[in-house]
């Protein structure tokens, strides 16, 4: 039960954070669980196919952007939730946004060559690739999500950034980087 | 120096390809909490964990559960409690003693029912020429709501339609004699709607109803939203079909 929720909340924090402004008076957190729990509701009603979507990460960018907006405009007036609001939503917009087959052919060639890239990389080194570029983690967020050291995520960074430059045209140029190129750990 | 700004240009470049590239979809189930945290402890190259590491390169959820699911999922405790009916602080320590003493009460207060019971009855009411004979058609006449409820002293009946829109204006419940709540609507001033009337029976103190009142005439959405919305201000809700010929 809840099977969409399990799998999605910690995406809804991470969109709800990346929305917070610098001395916001909203709390990521409680914009966060709104949505969760108007997506509880939206799920349990039966009426949520996730699978039609063309991008569950970028229905719920909409869906945690347009919450966190509301909770500004509410957060002077009074703290009611505006629960109905969310909820409405989330069902309108799973109807309205683009289906699998909506996809243009630039978007598929970007993801061909990032997808060509990862399949030169070790499982591990793939996975990092992901969390650095696609997910804009900066390099001490992955050390502490992986809890490693700073020196491995940096050493995978490396190997990243051969293969990167290879495929991409730029053969050989990773390889001439003087230590003093690095950037620190 | 030159070198340094090769080595931007192709982080740079990386990044404009993640932010133009089609989603992609992640083979096979996400990974479980379990795996999640094996992959958090084991700070080197594993190649038994190749599949999830493969499975987390084209997930962004389990990605996110890697780094956040700690934090997200208390949020999703707290969500579940609230989509839950509103209970008392010392739910867990009174829900025994309840049990224990439900038996016992029963046998001393028999007559007390705690229970809400919602019943309808069409009858002819006061208005048009019609009014007092047997011939008024069906959809002229009034239905009466009454529920009975010692627990909640006011209420009030929101009639809506199948999509959650106020067909008429709330009404407040008159308290009756024996614990009851009286109602009374007239489906003929629902028009232009046809079809099917939904009613929200709402129930609580004084503040409660007051409370409900006010956010209902600014609620949007689905009927189950404005029943969350109600039921999130903390009235009982209890959801009818208002029984006219218009269905």
């Amino acid at each position: 039960m809840d099977a969409f929720i399990e799998a999605h909340a910690a995406l809804i924090l991470r969109l709800a954070r990346s929305f917070a402004k610098t001395g916001d008076p909203v709390d990521p957190h409680d914009v966060a669980q709104d949505v969760l729990v108007a997506l509880l509701h939206v799920e349990r009603a039966g009426s949520f196919k996730p699978a039609r979507l063309q991008s569950i990460e970028g229905y719920l960018r909409v869906v945690v952007r347009n919450a966190m907006h509301r909770a500004r405009a509410r957060g002077a007036r009074s703290g009611r939730p505006g629960l109905e609001r969310d909820v409405a939503e989330c069902t309108e917009l799973a109807a309205a946004m683009p289906s699998p087959e909506d996809v243009t052919e630039g978007a598929l060639d970007a993801r061909r060559r990032l997808e060509a890239i990862k399949e030169r990389l070790r499982p591990r080194d793939a996975m990092v690739f992901a969390m650095l570029v696609e997910d804009g983690m900066s390099l001490e967020e992955v050390t502490r999500a992986l809890k490693t050291t700073p020196n491995n995520v940096y050493q995978i960074r490396h190997r990243i950034l051969n293969v990167a430059r290879e495929l991409l045209g730029k053969k050989g140029a990773a390889d001439k980087l003087e230590p003093a190129d690095r950037e620190a750990p | 120096m030159k070198r340094a700004a090769e080595k931007d240009a192709t982080t740079v470049e990386l990044h404009v390809l993640a932010r133009a590239a089609a989603p992609v979809s992640a083979k096979g189930a996400h990974l479980d909490r379990l795996m999640i945290e094996r992959i958090r402890a084991t700070a080197e190259d594993d190649p038994t964990l190749d599949d999830a590491y493969r499975h987390l390169a084209a997930c962004n959820a389990c990605r996110a559960r890697l780094a956040d699911e700690d934090v997200a999922r208390p949020l999703v405790e707290a969500a579940r409690r609230r989509l839950a009916p509103r209970r008392g602080p010392f739910i867990g320590a009174a829900a025994a003693t309840v049990l224990v003493l439900a038996g016992v009460a029963t046998l001393f207060f028999r007559g007390a029912d705690e229970r809400v019971a919602i019943t309808q009855r069409a009858f002819v009411g006061t208005m048009g020429g019609e009014a007092g004979t047997l011939d008024v058609p069906l959809r002229d006449l009034d239905v009466e709501v009454t529920v009975r409820s010692v627990r909640y002293p006011r209420g009030a009946l929101i009639v809506v339609d199948a999509s959650g829109h106020v067909l008429a204006p709330a009404r407040r419940f008159e308290r009756q004699p024996e614990d009851q709540l009286r109602a009374v609507v007239a489906p003929r001033t629902f028009a232009p709607h046809a079809g099917k009337a939904r009613g929200l029976v709402v129930l609580g103190d004084e503040a409660t109803i007051a409370r409900a009142l006010e956010a209902e005439s600014h609620v949007e959405g689905s009927l189950d939203a404005v029943e969350l919305a109600l039921r999130d201000g903390g009235a009982y809700v209890a959801r009818i079909e208002i029984e006219s010929d218009q269905q």
